[in-house]
């Protein structure tokens, strides 16, 4: 998808206008955590999302855009700071463009921002976790279109990738399926594998070429380790 | 939940393709839960890891029943196998489980436990070949490598007369035991759930993409067939030999875009003996039906090596090979072009040196406006080879026909117009183009004085380059009687040219019933080039040729015989392989007077001579080696020599396989008639089995037949009711 943004010039311009704006709908939510991490309360940061989310899409927009922008997680940032201080330049108040409300925003308590972490470091994490819910939800999508095993899988998802991930317990699984545990470990291990390259993929979507995807993840789970 | 865990996997998830030995392999999952060994699975206990690639995972596991150790292989993902994935899965390695031959790893058990799949096989103490390359550190010597790949071969070759395909052939999948064999592994097994699995489709999975044939790197599933695995034998070949791979590159994408795209011609086989190069080159055709015919056919070709004999597979040819290379590299070839012409480089230098005199000045002028002229036609000319100007023309005969019309729009000195017309057929291996001079003839007629010599030779060149079917509504001779005395009266009776003018007119007289005077003139011929034999005016084993066929005609046909014999024995024994088609002519024809003259079985020598030279030179597919390999075949069922007549079948059955592939239907008659010889000899179960390779040779990745084994379904159902089933 990215791919197509920064190829704009050699793709039809509206291809990749809608690109952007499917991209920009699946991460908006970073923006909104750096904006409150800097200290905007919810009704200003989403104002400014809002704001910016029709500033992007359009044309002047996408002819800034160079090949040279290889990842669209750093290009929105940058955009968006840009976009802010020309907006406070201008001495015009944040407002929102067309008043049509585009994302549905909802309130971030102030006490689930974390103390020590600066803004920038925030929006990545955000960032992160935006493509593994992307990358969980094609999961589970993949889990839903099967048609043998529905529920051992969705049992399994549970514990490889979701809320029981932390100690799962596999013959808890093993028993009611009447499986052995060497059998549902090594399902739980292609589900991982699996689930890794659904992140790939994620990933390949927002970054310039097939190159770029190895740095992108390593630098999120650096950030994320730290 | 540890989210960087996540990332960090998904980095190991990909096998990004390196440059090792092995072509790299998928680094395992250090944290996605590896089992904990020893455990129990599917009646196996499983002991240690031993290997873990893209495709899956091997254990050494001991069979608690049998109390054998084993290795165990589960595939990567099978969990997430659709049911019918895992049927097909369990159907192909089923089918694998019934190879048993001494070099394939063979395969105990195919089992599925909890919607797992997977197979336990043998389990080889040793190292894999990529192992072993990687600890050298060196190629192989041609021996060693030709010995491996034999085997390997023939392993490949007995899989595929049973339908299995191996589809991952690389060094991490040939094991080497204690004594250096070669142990084949992975049958068909590894790629086949990868193939259209909904799941799989990232390079990780794809595997190494080193060895990927065109049409698999395409993802063209339904075309691989065994030549995707000879072509993955012929990387093998290559790396063996060099420890390089033929292709490669900074990523997947990168390796199978030259894979797709690089020609066998731009390898880099610098260093290796020629003929596994060519053996070489010619398994990495990209048009499957260009690779050799099997992998069996193969190891032959390489045996032949081995014993000191000559490969049958012919170089990537000059044609092929020109071609390619003029669409490769634009600018030499022009450079080259023009250097062919004899006309830039040489008035260039002469310029320079003329230019200093004041009184040339004129003169160099029109050589510069001609060699600008000569120039741009050439630009134009490589413009027909250029894929972004519309090109590129594929044939011989569509470059000639540009050529000439690039050729009418120069308009400097008409002899630098024919010297470039002439020269076309020594630029395209187009040797007897009479085209070229035909066009040649009418500009010189047009330009120059009629008692020219250039307007002589160009006439000669015309008409004794004629095919020889064409007779031009009777006036060939007459042209050849023209050109001759022009020659004779102008040139006097000696003179080289007026000779081979002379032997042009016999040539044709011989047969169009005017054998007297073709005798009478060829006797002339001979006389002088008796005279001075070490620069003869016309090649020799042509004149002797025709001077045999002039004698045969005359009715003297002992004595054409006994000339035929010494003379064509001395000319196999001295063959100019430059030439060698004429050398396999002379040959053909000897068999042709013999069998006239009665002696069958010394025309079917000489006729096995003919090929051999054909096949040895040109390669099966040659139109020549046809004719000689269809007439062979009539003779020996003439004589009911069935042992002869069998060999010969498989012999044409190969030939027509290399020049015309599986798919036609020439080639199925010609599986048919091999089978019905078979069966003639009370060997119904083989002409059973050659159906069997054939048609499987005709399947696609799925298993099901392409529509071009409709012709040899039908002559098989023939075979089976002339057998009474």
């Amino acid at each position: 998808m990215w791919s197509v943004v920064v190829n704009a010039h050699a793709v039809d311009e509206s291809v990749a206008l809608q690109a952007l704006e499917r991209m920009a709908r699946a991460y908006w939510q970073p923006l909104y955590v750096f904006l409150r991490q800097r200290g905007s309360p919810h009704d200003e940061a989403s104002d400014a999302v809002q704001g910016f989310f029709e500033h992007l899409l359009r044309r002047e927009v996408l002819q800034h855009v160079t090949r040279r922008e290889t990842r669209f997680r750093t290009f929105l940032l940058t955009c968006f700071t840009r976009w802010l201080s020309n907006q406070r330049r201008d001495a015009h108040a944040l407002r929102r463009g067309g008043g049509a409300v585009m994302l549905p925003i909802h309130e971030l308590p102030v006490e689930e921002l974390p103390a020590d972490v600066l803004a920038e470091q925030l929006y990545d994490r955000k960032w992160a976790r935006t493509l593994f819910d992307l990358a969980l939800r094609r999961l589970d999508e993949e889990i839903e279109a099967r048609e043998e095993r529905r529920d051992f899988f969705q049992e399994l998802r549970r514990r490889v990738c979701g809320p029981l991930s932390g100690s799962p317990q596999w013959d808890e699984v093993a028993g009611p399926f009447g499986m052995s545990i060497v059998a549902v470990r090594k399902a739980a291990h292609d589900m991982r594998l699996r689930f890794a390259t659904l992140l790939r993929h994620e990933v390949r979507r927002v970054v310039g070429s097939d190159a770029d995807v190895d740095g992108e993840l390593r630098h999120l789970a650096a950030l994320l380790a730290g | 939940m540890c989210l960087a865990c996540f990332f960090n996997e998904a980095v190991e998830a990909e096998d990004t393709p390196s440059e090792s030995v092995d072509g790299g392999s998928a680094r395992v999952f250090s944290r996605a839960g590896p089992l904990p060994l020893p455990c129990e699975f599917a009646g196996y206990r499983l002991l240690r890891e031993i290997a873990s690639g893209g495709m899956g995972v091997v254990y050494e596991a001991e069979d608690s029943e049998l109390k054998r150790t084993v290795a165990l292989k589960m595939i990567r993902l099978a969990a997430f196998a659709r049911q019918d994935e895992i049927t097909r899965f369990r159907a192909e390695a089923e089918m694998a489980a019934q190879l048993e031959h001494p070099n394939i790893v063979p395969i105990h058990d195919v089992g599925e436990s909890d919607g797992i799949p997977f197979f336990t096989m043998r389990l080889v103490a040793g190292m894999s070949l990529a192992q072993r390359l990687s600890e050298a550190g060196e190629p192989l010597s041609p021996h060693e490598a030709a010995i491996i790949m034999v085997k390997t071969a023939r392993a490949v070759q007995h899989a595929h007369a049973r339908g299995v395909l191996h589809r991952d052939l690389k060094p991490g999948n040939i094991l080497l035991d204690e004594r250096g064999e070669p142990h084949l592994t992975d049958f068909g097994l590894a790629k086949l759930l990868d193939d259209d699995s909904m799941l799989t489709r990232t390079t990780a999975q794809l595997g190494t993409p080193h060895y990927m044939s065109p049409e698999q790197a395409a993802g063209r599933v339904r075309q691989i067939t065994t030549a995707s695995d000879v072509w993955a034998l012929g990387v093998l070949l290559h790396q063996l030999l060099t420890l390089r791979l033929p292709f490669t590159g900074e990523s997947s994408a990168e390796i199978m875009r030259q894979v797709t795209d690089a020609s066998p011609v731009a390898l880099d086989l610098r260093g290796m003996n020629a003929d596994l190069a060519t053996l070489v080159q010619r398994c990495l055709e990209k048009e499957p039906s260009k690779r050799p015919p099997s992998a069996g056919f193969l190891a032959d070709e390489l045996e032949r090596w081995q014993n000191g004999g000559t490969i049958l597979s012919r170089p990537v040819d000059a044609w092929e090979r020109g071609f390619r290379w003029v669409r490769r590299n634009k600018a030499l070839a022009a450079a080259v072009a023009l250097t062919a012409s004899g006309l830039v480089v040489g008035s260039g230098v002469a310029l320079w040196q003329r230019q200093q005199a004041v009184a040339a000045r004129d003169q160099a002028r029109r050589e510069l406006k001609d060699a600008e002229a000569v120039t741009g036609l050439m630009v134009e000319m490589l413009k027909v080879f250029d894929d972004q100007h519309g090109g590129p023309v594929t044939t011989k005969d569509e470059i000639v026909t540009e050529f000439l019309k690039q050729v009418e729009a120069f308009e400097g000195d008409p002899r630098r117009q024919i010297a470039l017309i002439t020269s076309t057929g020594t630029l395209l291996e187009q040797e007897d183009n009479s085209r070229c001079y035909e066009r040649a003839v009418e500009i010189a007629q047009r330009t120059l004085p009629p008692d020219d010599p250039q307007i002589w030779y160009l006439r000669w060149r015309a008409a004794s380059t004629k095919p020889g079917s064409y007779n031009r509504d009777g006036r060939l001779i007459p042209e050849l009687r023209t050109v001759y005395e022009w020659h004779r009266d102008h040139l006097g009776l000696d003179d080289p040219q007026t000779i081979r003018a002379m032997e042009s007119l016999a040539r044709r007289l011989v047969v169009t019933g005017g054998e007297v005077e073709a005798l009478g003139l060829l006797e002339k011929v001979r006389a002088v080039m008796e005279q001075r034999p070490e620069d003869p005016p016309v090649s020799r084993v042509k004149f002797d040729n025709i001077y045999m066929q002039a004698l045969f005609r005359n009715g003297r046909h002992e004595e054409a015989l006994s000339f035929g014999r010494t003379n064509c024995r001395r000319a196999v024994h001295e063959i100019n392989p430059e030439v060698s088609h004429e050398t396999a002519r002379f040959c053909h024809m000897l068999a042709k007077v013999s069998h006239e003259f009665g002696q069958t079985a010394e025309a079917v020598r000489h006729l096995r001579q003919a090929l051999d030279i054909y096949w040895k030179f040109e390669g099966p597919a040659n139109p020549g080696a046809m004719e000689v390999l269809s007439y062979l075949l009539a003779l020996e069922e003439a004589l009911h020599d069935d042992a002869g007549l069998l060999a010969t079948q498989r012999d044409a059955l190969r030939a027509f396989d290399m020049a015309l592939g599986p798919s036609r239907s020439e080639t199925q008659q010609q599986v048919a008639k091999y089978a019905q010889t078979l069966v003639e000899l009370g060997r119904v179960a083989e002409a059973d089995a050659l159906f069997t390779q054939w048609l499987d040779r005709l399947r696609g990745g799925d298993g099901t037949l392409v529509p071009q084994a409709a012709k040899l379904e039908q002559l098989l159902a023939e075979h089976l009711k002339a057998t009474g089933r």
